[in-house]
């Protein structure tokens, strides 16, 4: 028999592919080789331990009956492997037995070499094959391993941890030592070997170095990228939990908050000296060195400083996928635009909410008073703006001026329609003036809606304009911040949003991680599909509110009048019938097959008309047209024919950058294709290519026409104001009814010219109109004083209050109900 | 500024007076050109041929009338020794024109004290027995009072003889026009002695040079002296003279009443206040001309008055910066100021012939000719009393233009552009149909479409096409047609043949911009409505700052073009559905197996599409209410035009709904259906045989 000295260890395939064998040692050092044995571990104590606790029998028959079995207690069966001999089977005496070498041992000891020799991987499979020879057993609440198990696993861990470390693959290093502390939280009961008992003594303090050594870099690197929030997490989330009151994370965080307290005492000098944009952004910036108080004494508390600047300072800070005034790729305004421009100038008459009609507001007139059957109205001023107004207040003299170079066919700003209306002004007082109508307008609150233009000190964009709201403080990449004209005067009991600042996200996806993240507040829009999220999920529940849009987005398809091929009717309804609109909202825009199966619970819905559903130009009773794409492909067969060839001429089609207009006008480019129309969609414009080809046909188009009477004139013209000569290129019959609409008498007249109208476009496919979103928008629940229904995403926003509120980290967990 | 006492003007025709004058002694009485004094070069050799014969008479009763001529020498001492004999020249010059009332009346009062001591003296002869020679002398002082009449009435002849005995006085001649000539009947009825008057005046205006008063007024400028003006005024007339020549008799005046003395003075005159200013002095165009000094600048500026036409053109302006050049560029002002004046003699729908005044008259410089090939004409008319003959008033005619095509001296053919019918067919008895010339002025005219009937509701939104020449309505809607409206490929063709025309939209207040086009300066108007011409008028732009044009109230046609335009819309789908559910079931039917559940699936969808009483119940009521709104409007047109759109509607659904196919087509699914062999049980069908085999 080999001597133990001379008995290898089997190597990995041996040990987990191979029969497990295990080292049966006599008192001789003399090993036998057999298949495993029992009882195992400790074979040789548990021998003896059952022979210490063999009970004795009372009477001397029992006592013999008995012997047999306490005799086979003093004999370990070894069975060998691979013999000839009939009975494998043997029986060694205890007192020959010095002890047994298990195959789980060995596999030990396998793993204690590969170790040695840094295959960590291999040791780690070889472990993993360990637990599963030797499942731990459970006892009580705890596991028990097989003897040495633990040790090595540990070790493993650890040594694993240190190479990642040396590797630099620090992120990993911290997740080994993650893990490792979970398991050296319950050390094992066993003596530990030779081997290890020097390892189980080391082991903490090893483990504190190396998780000292694994964080600190990560510390210091996001430190250096000024990203507080991640040297944070290192220390609060990942470096401490490892090792309570680590001497690293104890050093970068006296760092941090001496950073913050420097910065408070910056931001309430700022608060003193009544610099409050100052005292707001060095609170801002103390808060995201360090959030949380300091227990110490004469520490300033950061959350009361914070609340003060920033209460007295209010930014807002909005999430947006195109920043306003980026190239949108149109020669039309997108949304983009309209959220800058609602921003930046507050018109005479704004609309305050909308119904089935738009209703109006003011905030620059105390009283305006119709005579005289409206052909007059009397309009006074407020004396003074409200402390909450943005802008100016404004004196008869400066909107006189306007409405006089409005009406005034020499002027820049000469405005056709309002010339026709606008017979007579006078200025009765600074604060009073009348406005003399030669014909009496349906609406002169939305005649009205247009901005007080005169030349200004503070004129950034050279447009004059007076009745401004805020004004762009500062644009950059990816952001732009936005200030009141005028700043609240000090003294007053409550403030509102001061600042707001647009941060631009490459998708909606980033923006909603950005916003789930807490880097900004307000998301104006979000795709449908990701809005039953907000509303169901409890922890996004308890931080934001979902508000509605007054106005849904309606999208249209709409022809260039100057396109050649357009003018076919044929073609434009071919273009009409290849479209499955329902598919499209359905699998595209919203995502929701409600759109199809139960389309009033869906959050959008086919039109036929560029106003919404809701609106009282809409004519119920039209029907939009059925997908058909045979008819479709007929149509274009004749428009091919008729327009002197085989084929449809392709056609070139514009888009803003809008992710979700583009997948859309993606998928009407693939339905148009199936019917033989080739459609192009033009590349959308970037930062250096903004220029919008001239020669396009199609143009996919979002609005929100609330005021149809005066709206659908400039948006059939694609021009700003509603002007007769570009009506040039419309037909006849539709041009008189559009002048027809301009002279309506009456609002009665004015909804039955418009309904006339509605039904004419759509019969003659003079557009196509897709489908209308009910669009949301995303608001913090420290936020006060937004519409419940807003009609832009900055309506009333003289009036938002923001409660302070230091930026969380990370979305706190739900409260319990 | 300077004003200058009104004797100090001069006349281009001082010269020729004076030889005429000379040229005229010992004829019988000669009125040349009574006030002028000059004649036509072709009258000159005319008037050669005469002579001789002229001075033979002239020679035989000279010695008869030495008598006379001394008794008339001692009664009018101021009369020129000329009037002395019996056949006495008469000649009204410049200067005499210009003299002061006073020293009028003055001689108006020596003349009648000598008339009427003339007269007591012949009465006392008449008691006496008279010689022949008393005869003749009276005769001759007749004569004198009939010549002195016609010249004081401003009258304008050429070769105007007046013969006189035994009371009867007879004129011969040319004069300008009728006016005249009953003026000169009167004017020689009124003499003593004259019982009664054989007027053969010819009315031949080619050959009476225009009448022309250059009025310059110059602002006042320490820079510019009396003697610089008169040099100017000088000057002024001599360029006149050299370049327009005969055909005018000019007088340049220095204007002490024009205020201001610049383009603002000019503005601020009215025709009828020129007319009561310049009325019965015989002048034919009074051209106000200022000159105003801005450093070395001289802004001139000029405004002509027609007294033909009674018409007050805007002013022009112009800009000369060389001081030299100042009486140049005045002189071309002046002449461009200038229209023609004729006479429509042969009036036609499509062509005139007109007779210029003076026309007869070379012009001394080429580029100064009244008219020219393409040169444009504004008819006008010009009514007279019937009785006296006295122009009352004039009119222009609207929407109508000459244009001349041909220049052969004083006959000119002339090209008729008129949203008339024939508006020149021909002259009555106290109108005369007349044309002046005309040019642009400015650079553009705003034309205000209006409608009939309700002019404070202007006509916005409405296409004006604007074309070189006159095209048929039809041919016009073809050259721009309205957007949307189906073209047939000839159209197209035509189209692409036609000059490119100018579309213009008119306005909120109903306005559109003809801007002038030099190439092009007339111009045909289309106002359209739809496929519909409104008006169709020609059109001088640059002539005026507005002008409005009155057209029917459209609305209800177009509503109903329109409806008919989307009705076609409906047509059209209904036409292609039809056609693809045609196909498909035809597909279906010829499948192998045929499908006849899909095949009955697209007839019934056949049988649901809109049939022809469909669309024309649709058509109905449309046509009903437009047709009463435009009867209501009393719109005859509009009425006609609305049925015709209808009835083409009609034949057009009936073309392509015809029931006949519809009926062809199931006959032909009948027939597959019939001999395709009965088709094995389809997939529906073996469960319920199934379920049979399972009962």
């Amino acid at each position: 028999m080999p001597k133990l000295e001379a008995m290898k260890v089997p190597d990995v395939a041996t040990l987990l592919q191979g029969k497990p064998l295990c080292w049966v040692v006599t008192i001789k050092d003399e090993v036998i080789l057999s298949e495993p044995v029992k009882p195992r571990p400790f074979t040789r104590a548990s021998m003896e331990q059952a022979i210490t606790d063999w009970p004795k029998g009372k009477s001397p028959a029992e006592r013999l009956d008995k012997q047999l079995e306490f005799q086979r207690l003093h004999f370990l069966t070894i069975v060998l492997p691979e013999t000839k001999a009939d009975e494998p089977e043997y029986q060694l005496a205890i007192r020959f037995l010095k002890d047994v070498v298990h195959h789980e041992d060995l596999m030990l000891r396998r793993i204690d070499m590969l170790m040695d020799e840094s295959k960590f991987r291999t040791a780690f499979e070889m472990m993993l094959a360990l637990e599963r020879v030797a499942p731990p057993k459970r006892v009580g609440t705890k596991e028990q391993f097989w003897p040495g198990y633990v040790d090595r696993r540990n070790r493993l861990m650890l040594l694993e941890a240190e190479t990642k470390i040396k590797q630099k693959r620090l992120q990993l290093a911290i997740a080994y030592l993650d893990d490792l502390k979970a398991m050296i939280t319950d050390p094992p009961t066993e003596a530990a070997d030779e081997r290890y008992a020097e390892f189980r003594r080391g082991l903490k303090a090893r483990f504190s170095k190396a998780a000292g050594e694994a964080t600190e870099p990560l510390i210091a690197a996001a430190v250096t990228a000024k990203d507080y929030r991640k040297a944070r997490f290192f220390i609060r989330d990942r470096l401490l939990p490892l090792v309570p009151a680590h001497p690293v994370a104890v050093k970068w965080q006296t760092m941090l908050e001496g950073q913050q307290q420097e910065l408070l005492k910056q931001s309430i000098a700022a608060t003193g000296s009544g610099r409050h944009d100052e005292a707001a952004s060095l609170a801002e910036a103390a808060a995201r060195y360090w959030p949380d108080d300091i227990r110490s004494a004469g520490a300033t508390s950061v959350r009361a400083t914070y609340a003060a600047a920033t209460g007295r300072f209010q930014t807002l800070t909005v999430g947006v996928v195109t920043l306003a005034g980026s190239p949108a790729g149109c020669p039309f305004p997108t949304e983009s635009d309209r959220r800058h421009h609602d921003l930046l100038t507050q018109t005479l008459f704004q609309i305050d909410r909308f119904e089935n009609i738009p209703y109006y507001k003011t905030n620059y007139f105390e009283r305006y008073e119709p005579t005289d059957l409206g052909r007059q109205v009397e309009f006074t001023l407020r004396p003074r703006p409200a402390s909450w107004q943005a802008g100016p207040g404004l004196t008869a003299d400066p909107i006189v001026s306007m409405l006089s170079a409005r009406i005034d066919p020499n002027s820049p700003q000469y405005d056709e329609r309002l010339a026709m209306f606008i017979g007579g002004l006078s200025v009765r007082s600074p604060h009073e003036f009348v406005v003399r109508f030669s014909r009496v307008p349906v609406s002169p609150e939305a005649l009205l809606r247009v901005p007080v233009m005169a030349p200004s000190p503070g004129d950034q964009d050279g447009q004059q304009v007076l009745s401004r709201r805020f004004r762009t403080h500062d644009r950059g990449t990816g952001y732009a911040v936005y200030r009141r004209e005028i700043p609240e005067p000090d003294g007053l009991r409550e403030y509102h949003v001061a600042e707001i600042r647009e941060i631009q996200y490459g998708s909606y996806l980033k923006a909603l991680q950005g916003l789930v993240r807490g880097e900004f507040e307000v998301l104006p829009r979000i795709p449908a599909w990701h809005v039953g999220t907000f509303e169901t999920n409890e922890r996004l529940q308890q931080q934001f509110r979902v508000v509605p849009y007054a106005v849904p987005t309606t999208h249209v398809i709409q022809f260039n009048p100057r396109s050649k091929p357009l003018r076919n009717n044929e073609l434009r309804r071919a273009l009409a019938f290849a479209v499955d609109r329902s598919k499209v909202l359905s699998e595209t825009v919203l995502r929701d097959p409600r759109v199809l199966s139960d389309p009033d619970q869906a959050r959008g819905r086919v039109v036929t008309a560029p106003f919404p559903r809701q609106s009282y130009a809409y004519s119920q009773q039209l029907a939009p047209r059925k997908y058909s794409a045979i008819l479709a492909l007929s149509l274009g067969a004749v428009a091919a024919r008729r327009l002197g060839g085989t084929k449809v001429p392709p056609l070139k089609m514009i888009c803003s950058n809008e992710p979700i207009v583009r997948a859309a006008a993606a998928q009407l480019q693939k339905a148009w294709k199936r019917v033989g129309i080739e459609v192009q969609l033009l590349d959308p414009a970037t930062e250096k290519s903004s220029d919008v080809p001239a020669d396009w046909d199609l143009a996919y188009r979002t609005l929100h026409m609330t005021e149809p009477v005066v709206e659908l004139w400039p948006f059939l013209t694609m021009q700003p104001k509603a002007r007769v000569a570009d009506l040039m290129y419309l037909p006849d019959w539709l041009r008189q009814e559009l002048i027809d609409l301009d002279r309506a008498e009456n609002f009665q007249a004015a909804v039955l010219v418009l309904q006339r109208l509605h039904r004419h476009i759509q019969e003659q496919v003079l557009m196509l109109p897709l489908w209308e979103v009910d669009e949301v928008m995303i608001v913090p629940r420290n936020i006060r004083g937004f519409p419940a229904t807003p009609l832009s995403p900055y309506q009333r926003i003289e009036r938002w209050t923001i409660q302070s509120r230091i930026p969380p980290d990370s979305l706190p967990n739900p409260k319990p109900q | 500024m300077i004003r200058l006492p009104v004797h100090r003007v001069v006349s281009t025709t001082n010269r020729r007076v004076l030889w005429l004058s000379a040229a005229a002694v010992g004829l019988a009485v000669l009125v040349s050109g009574i006030g002028i004094g000059q004649e036509p070069a072709q009258a000159k050799k005319a008037a050669a041929k005469e002579t001789p014969e002229k001075e033979a008479a002239a020679k035989k009763t000279a010695a008869k009338k030495t008598a006379a001529k001394k008794t008339a020498a001692k009664k009018t001492s101021k009369e020129s020794a000329a009037k002395k004999d019996s056949k006495t020249v008469v000649e009204k010059t410049a200067e005499k024109k210009a003299e002061k009332p006073a020293e009028k009346k003055a001689e108006k009062k020596a003349e009648k004290k000598a008339e009427k001591k003339a007269e007591k003296k012949a009465e006392k002869k008449a008691e006496r027995a008279k010689t022949p020679e008393e005869t003749e002398a009276e005769n001759a002082k007749a004569i004198e009072l009939i010549a002195g009449g016609l010249r004081s009435a401003g009258l304008q002849g050429y070769g105007v003889e007046i013969f006189f005995e035994a009371g009867v006085a007879r004129l011969q001649g040319a004069i300008v026009d009728a006016g005249q000539k009953a003026a000169a009947t009167t004017v020689a009825s009124e003499v003593a002695g004259v019982e009664s008057v054989d007027n053969q005046l010819k009315i031949e205006p080619r050959k009476i040079p225009y009448r022309v008063l250059v009025s310059l007024a110059v602002a006042t400028d320490p820079l510019v002296t009396h003697r610089s003006i008169a040099r100017l005024r000088a000057d002024v007339a001599t360029v006149l003279e050299r370049t327009i020549g005969e055909t005018w008799t000019t007088r340049v005046e220095i204007n002490d009443w024009l205020f201001p003395t610049s383009v603002s003075g000019l503005e601020r005159l009215t025709a009828e206040r020129l007319q009561t200013r310049f009325g019965g002095k015989g002048w034919d165009r009074v051209m106000l001309v200022t000159v105003t000094r801005t450093g070395a600048r001289f802004d001139l500026a000029g405004r002509s008055f027609n007294a033909a036409s009674r018409d007050l053109p805007l002013s022009r302006r112009r800009v000369e910066h060389d001081q030299r050049g100042l009486a140049s560029q005045l002189g071309r002002l002046v002449r461009d100021m200038f229209g023609a004046t004729v006479e429509i003699t042969v009036g036609g729908a499509k062509e005139v012939e007109v007779e210029v005044r003076a026309g007869e008259y070379p012009v001394a410089d080429p580029d100064s000719a009244q008219l020219a090939p393409g040169d444009l004409l504004e008819p006008f008319l010009r009514y007279r009393d019937r009785k006296t003959r006295v122009v009352q008033r004039t009119q222009p005619l609207t929407w109508t233009y000459l244009k001349v095509l041909d220049v052969k001296r004083a006959t000119v053919r002339c090209e008729v552009a008129t949203a008339l019918r024939n508006p020149l067919q021909g002259s009555s008895r106290g109108v005369e149909l007349m044309a002046s010339g005309i040019d642009s002025v400015l650079s553009s005219t705003r034309l205000i479409l209006l409608p009939r009937g309700n002019t404070s509701r202007p006509l916005i939104g409405h296409r004006v096409v604007v074309l070189p020449r006159r095209l048929t309505k039809k041919a016009a809607s073809t050259a721009a047609p309205d957007e949307g409206v189906r073209e047939a490929t000839e159209e197209k063709k035509k189209r692409a043949e036609l000059a490119k025309p100018r579309r213009l939209l008119s306005d909120r207040a109903g306005r559109v911009e003809i801007v002038v086009d030099k190439k092009m300066p007339l111009v045909w108007m289309y106002v359209m409505s739809g496929s519909s011409v409104l008006a169709r008028v020609p059109f001088v732009p640059g002539r005026e700052f507005q002008s409005e044009l009155m057209l029917p109230d459209d609305a209800p046609r177009l509503g109903v073009e329109g409806h008919m335009t989307r009705l076609e819309g409906a047509l059209i789908e209904t036409v292609a559905r039809r056609a693809v559910h045609m196909a498909l079931a035809v597909r279906s039917a010829e499948a192998e197996p045929p499908d006849w559940t899909k095949v009955d699936t697209h007839l019934k969808a056949i049988a649901e599409l809109p049939t022809f009483q469909t669309f024309e119940v649709q058509i109905d009521g449309i046509e009903f209410p437009a047709v009463q709104a435009a009867q209501a409007a009393r719109n005859r047109v509009a009425v006609n035009r609305i049925r015709r759109m209808c009835r083409d509607a009609r034949t057009l659904l009936a073309k392509h709904l015809d029931e006949t196919k519809i009926r062809e087509f199931r006959a032909k699914i009948d027939d597959i259906r019939k001999t395709t062999p009965a088709a094995p049980a389809t997939a529906p069908t073996p469960a319920p045989t199934k379920a049979a085999t399972g009962n």
